[in-house]
């Protein structure tokens, strides 16, 4: 049987308000998926749900194990300690060696800066090798290339990845893309797909990654005739062709 | 490290800060300072008990008007600290400093969790609250935030800080993500197309135009 997570009429009230109701989505194994939403139309909240940390109505099916990570963990102890490393394969041992960039794993966790934290955060998470793994927008202080190598890691730990962001640039790492309204969802689709959808975005009240919104306006003044999404090829259909 | 915010307040003025990881030494004298911070320490019972409790002359009133200047929903005062959100949460703290009258508010990693539409919104409120002679103290890792506010701005580097008044310096970004319309800009550069060191869009958009018709080439 197909690895998936079903979210059937889903909807959330606090304090007698609806935040949101109506949210419906199968969540796959193996496709990562990116959420955004406008501020506080209840994205942590539909975590907390699938978590089962918040009364919800309609359906939540999990067949297959989650994590969830909202916050960088309050733990103690060495990283060795926490992630069990002596209990691992040595495949998975390199994958982490890799993953983390330290030397050595004895350094304790309260002394970590809240970038390693938040690794070992996850990798906590990680290491109770969950199908699906959903992460509220806590990745602000990875570059792209960390967040690119978190993705690189879920992949090798077959961990499929479910993020809520408010930072527009990620949606970019990740192939699917959901945006969330009130009343459900407003758009899903591949994700250049849903941010080529200019106007609806705009009126949204949403910014575009940078590049997406040169493309569009470039392809507007009909300058290119695609949506670039390598600056380097952009560059080169620019300036190359004239 | 810890910095004494003191030596850093002009009314009047955006003071900002990328990369501070430290703790804020509390200040001391009469200076009125109010925290609008990234984290969930504050509020444990009902707000209206809270603000009952703890402004001086609270009235419902001002408090709705602070509100909608900060783009709080006032059904927030019957709901109890734990329930709120993120974002609710460092909206209430904006409240209670305007409700304080606070010469001066800091604030940390105040636009994570806001969208496009929101950030711009509190750009401006920033600016204009600086109008009314307050002082903000704003720290954030995302530099993008800044732009259109400030000019100068504090980073933070292992064991010191610097002043700087330029977005394209590499320096920043040995600790901060490189927004993309510089890494643009940058690599355009580096293909010996010269452009200037835009932060808008619309400036780069006009900026290429003028490059490719005048037949400029990689």
């Amino acid at each position: 049987m197909k690895k998936k997570l079903q979210m059937k009429e889903v909807g959330i009230s606090t304090d007698n308000q609806i935040i949101f109701d109506h949210f419906s989505y199968v969540l796959e194994h193996k496709k990562n998926v990116c959420l955004i939403g406008q501020t506080n139309i209840g994205k942590t909240l539909l975590l907390k749900a699938i978590a089962d940390e918040v009364i919800y109505s309609g359906l939540i099916i999990k067949r297959n194990p989650c994590q969830f990570l909202f916050q960088i963990l309050d733990l103690v102890g060495t990283i060795d300690e926490l992630i069990h490393f002596q209990e691992l394969t040595s495949e998975h041992q390199q994958l982490i060696f890799e993953y983390l960039k330290l030397t050595h794993l004895n350094y304790s966790y309260s002394e970590l800066n809240l970038k390693f934290k938040l690794k070992v955060s996850i990798l906590v998470k990680v290491l109770q090798f969950p199908t699906f793994f959903f992460v509220d927008d806590i990745l602000q202080s990875f570059k792209t290339q960390e967040k690119v190598e978190l993705l690189t890691l879920l992949q090798a730990f077959h961990i499929t990845l479910f993020y809520v962001t408010s930072n527009i640039e990620d949606t970019l790492l990740f192939p699917y893309c959901i945006v969330m309204g009130k009343n459900g969802i407003l758009m899903e689709g591949k994700t250049v797909n849903v941010l080529k959808q200019e106007k609806i975005m705009h009126k949204l009240g949403f910014s575009l990654p940078f590049i997406i919104d040169l493309s569009l306006q470039l392809k507007s003044y009909e300058m290119i005739n695609d949506i670039f999404l390598n600056e380097q090829e952009l560059i080169e259909q620019l300036w190359k062709s004239n | 490290m810890e910095i004494k915010l003191k030596d850093f307040i002009k009314q009047g003025k955006i003071i900002s800060f990328l990369n501070f990881s430290g703790s804020f030494e509390k200040l001391i004298n009469n200076q009125k300072i109010s925290y609008v911070l990234d984290n969930r320490k504050k509020y444990e019972k009902k707000v209206r008990d809270y603000f009952q409790e703890t402004i001086f002359d609270f009235s419902e009133s001002k408090f709705q008007d602070a509100c909608k200047m900060v783009l709080l929903d006032p059904n927030v005062l019957e709901k109890s600290g734990i329930s709120l959100s993120r974002t609710e949460y460092k909206r209430l703290q904006f409240v209670e400093a305007l409700l304080n009258r606070s010469e001066t508010i800091l604030f940390q990693n105040f636009e994570l969790g806001f969208y496009g539409k929101d950030r711009s919104y509190y750009q401006k409120l920033f600016l204009k609250l600086t109008k009314y002679g307050k002082c903000i103290l704003c720290f954030t890792n995302d530099i993008t935030f800044l732009f259109g506010m400030v000019s100068k701005f504090i980073l933070f580097r292992e064991n010191d800080y610097v002043l700087l008044d330029d977005f394209y310096q590499e320096e920043i970004y040995q600790y901060l993500e490189m927004p993309p319309i510089i890494a643009f800009i940058k690599k355009l550069n580096q293909n010996h197309i010269k452009l200037e060191p835009y932060i808008e869009t619309k400036e780069v958009l006009k900026a290429i135009y003028r490059s490719v018709n005048s037949g400029d080439k990689l």
